[in-house]
């Protein structure tokens, strides 16, 4: 449930960034993450992803559609991700900050538990996301892989 | 604007207070249900976890600055919605124990009733923090 306030954003109204970040929520979710980044997020786009040197094989910074959804490609192959739940959202002019949680399982050492989430965005006028920066619980992600190289590749 | 304002010196005002480990301003700027999550796993992270109260969270912010030392504390960016804010910071976190040190970014979502803090959800690399104090993953 998406429990933010109201606000005036920079292209587009509240209501449309709520909805916007919901279906990419849902559809990211269900594994349709190409499209998502495809049509909602700006070609030059970056990610960055926190946690770096914890996880080289999706942390650091990828810029650009291709980038982005290789190093998401590689984060849901090493986890499956269950029951993700938005639950607070705070959105001021083009710039958007998420507060969700989502259940993990590496697919390996099958290990599982709930972890939270926190990830900024920033849009251009028309809603397309140009910054995408992801903070996760990488203890947590690092504890799942149970001492399984996280390199993997 | 105004309001907008007055938020951000509420956040520079919680920010100095925490910094110095005031917990006397830090009292005078919470509400007395007020609730602090520090996410992460308590099996991973001993100081994460949901506190509710004055007095709870004044004890796991002083748990967690008797483990760290907090330095360089900066605030990035602020995103302000009514009563809601996004801030990304970051600090030099030191080790007390291994003297192991680092800058970690961060994230936290807060919520204000009036002129006092009534939620805090701080979201840290946990990994670095672990790998800092020594803590097996």
């Amino acid at each position: 449930m998406i429990t933010g306030h109201s606000s005036e954003p920079g292209g587009l109204s509240r209501a449309e960034i709520d909805a916007l970040f919901l279906s990419n929520f849902e559809a990211w979710h269900a594994g349709r993450y190409r499209e998502v980044v495809r049509e909602h997020f700006h070609p030059e786009a970056r990610l960055i992803y926190s946690g770096a040197g914890t996880f080289p094989l999706f942390s650091g910074t990828h810029v650009g559609h291709d980038r982005i959804i290789e190093a998401t490609r590689r984060l849901l192959e090493t986890f499956e991700a269950m029951r993700a739940h938005i639950h607070d959202v705070v959105v001021e002019k083009n710039r958007v900050s998420v507060h969700s949680s989502v259940c993990l399982r590496h697919y390996v050492s099958r290990r599982v538990a709930e972890t939270e989430i926190c990830d900024r965005y920033v849009l251009d006028r028309s809603g397309r996301i140009v910054e995408w920066v992801a903070y996760s619980d990488t203890g947590l992600m690092s504890h799942l892989c149970d001492g399984l190289d996280p390199s993997w590749d | 604007m105004a309001r907008r304002a007055r938020m951000i010196s509420l956040l520079d005002e919680l920010v100095a207070a925490r910094s110095r480990r005031d917990f006397a301003e830090l009292d005078r700027l919470m509400c007395d249900d007020v609730t602090y999550q520090l996410s992460g796993q308590r099996r991973l992270l001993p100081y994460a976890g949901i506190f509710e109260g004055k007095a709870a969270v004044r004890q796991a912010l002083d748990a967690l600055h008797v483990e760290f030392v907090f330095s360089d504390l900066c605030v990035e960016d602020v995103i302000v919605d009514r009563d809601a804010m996004a801030v990304r910071w970051s600090a030099r976190w030191t080790d007390r124990g291994t003297g192991e040190s680092a800058l970690l970014p961060a994230f936290a979502h807060l919520t204000f009733a009036g002129e006092r803090l009534q939620g805090c959800a701080d979201f840290v690399d946990t990994a670095a923090a672990a790998k800092l104090a020594g803590w097996p993953s």
